[in-house]
């Protein structure tokens, strides 16, 4: 067979020539670059889970030592009200403001605060009205604060109630203004009818009516009577609405004529820390976020 | 001690026994929800005694310290018109927050 004349080589064959080696250059060099930024990503994710493994069991480490020294904490307090006859009654009106002070989202109170104003009427006792008016702050400060905290998320209303016209009023008692509220996409009615003052004790006697409005389809209907003192702090004593969300009644202000009433509901989340939802509230929030959900990617479509 | 002395001092003890039931009244006045700002003035008068009118701040917030403690009525103007609304004074202070309603060429207030 004869031998074809080398053909010359043109531009192109000239460049695959070349291209050649470096091509296989190319891919190692693709390749190690691919390895490298790899790796690094991966470092740097594991660095961000050890950080966050880390501040986790810090922070756990932390909730897990001041749990522990609030349980001691409440254990040597709790028993100078339990043992009988322990400490005289400034310490007792101490132990109280301690529990107070540090305890008053995780406990009801009330039992304690009433305890030790049993004890002050008794005839013997000294600076009376100096520990009635400690044991009156503290109470007041610690409604104050979780007054403050709930209406962050939820809504207030004040009343002044006339207990001269209460009195007059006899045991038909007196209605407050209502008060509408609107809130996490509910609307209701607060009415409230104090229908009897007990002026040694400081105390109203009140209903408190919660309805949702007639247009609407929620099924809010609630009514209940209760007392209202010094002693009853809204995140553990409230009512329990059936939409999830809560209602107080607390005392803002007291004197033989009038008193001040500061009505406050909000979602059961911000309720004391003792308290559980009920299931059906958490399947109730679970549909209802659920619902949002559905309506958001709907409309995101839409657009 | 001659009578006029005796009356005199009764006079001062009792003035003093009123300050020191001071009452402050403290709030936020609000037109619909938005804040009325440094737009309203507000006056209290308790019983025969009327406090001169104070104005609110740029939040709409206002504070006024009273003498007495006991019923009282405060008057708020706004936009040239006036609404009153019955209040409480005591020894400690006490929070009135307002909603001011404009319907029909007519203020109205009550309380939040």
């Amino acid at each position: 067979m004869a031998e074809t004349p080398d053909k010359p080589k043109d531009r192109w064959d000239k460049l695959a020539v070349i291209l050649h080696p470096v091509g296989g250059l190319l891919t190692a060099v693709a390749v190690t670059a691919v390895g490298v930024m790899g790796s690094q990503v991966l470092n740097r994710r594991q660095a961000l889970d050890t950080n966050a493994r880390l501040y986790s069991e810090l922070m756990s480490k932390r909730e897990e030592s001041e749990s522990s020294l609030r349980k001691d904490m409440f254990v040597s307090i709790i028993q100078s009200f339990l043992k009988p006859g322990a400490g005289d009654l400034d310490s007792k009106v101490l132990n109280l403001e301690l529990l107070a002070y540090n305890f008053h989202e995780s406990l009801n109170l009330k039992p304690l605060f009433l305890d030790i104003a049993r004890r002050l009427d008794a005839p013997d006792v000294k600076d009376r009205q100096a520990f009635r008016d400690r044991l009156n702050r503290v109470a007041r400060e610690v409604t104050a604060k979780q007054l403050f905290a709930l209406e962050g998320h939820g809504t207030s209303f004040r009343r002044t109630v006339d207990l001269e016209e209460l009195k007059s009023q006899g045991r038909s008692g007196v209605a407050l203004e209502k008060a509408s509220i609107a809130m996490a996409d509910r609307a209701f009615d607060v009415n409230l009818y104090v229908l009897d003052a007990d002026l040694a004790a400081q105390q109203l006697k009140v209903r408190l009516e919660v309805k949702a409005p007639e247009s609407s389809k929620d099924a809010v209907d609630t009514r209940v009577v209760f007392y209202v003192g010094w002693y009853d702090f809204p995140m553990i004593d409230n009512t329990r609405l059936a939409n999830g969300l809560r209602c107080a009644v607390t005392l803002s202000n007291f004197s033989p004529a009038m008193a001040d009433v500061t009505t406050v509901c909000f979602p059961g989340e911000y309720a004391s820390l003792k308290d559980r939802p009920y299931y059906d509230e958490v399947i109730q929030k679970l549909q209802d976020s659920a619902r949002i959900e559905d309506d958001s990617a709907g409309r995101r479509r839409e657009r | 001690m001659n009578a006029r002395k005796l009356v005199l001092m009764i006079a001062v003890l009792s003035l003093a026994g009123s300050l020191a039931s001071a009452g402050e009244i403290f709030g936020k006045i609000v037109e619909g929800a938005a804040s009325v700002g440094e737009g309203a003035s507000l006056g209290v008068k308790c019983g025969a005694k009327a406090y001169p009118a104070i104005k609110t701040d740029k939040s709409g917030s206002y504070r006024m310290v009273l003498a007495e403690s006991g019923k009282c009525s405060m008057t708020v103007t706004y936009k040239q018109l006036s609404a009153s609304v019955d209040i409480a004074s005591y020894d400690d202070p006490v929070q009135v927050d307002l909603v001011l309603e404009l319907k029909d060429g007519k203020l109205a207030a009550r309380r939040k």
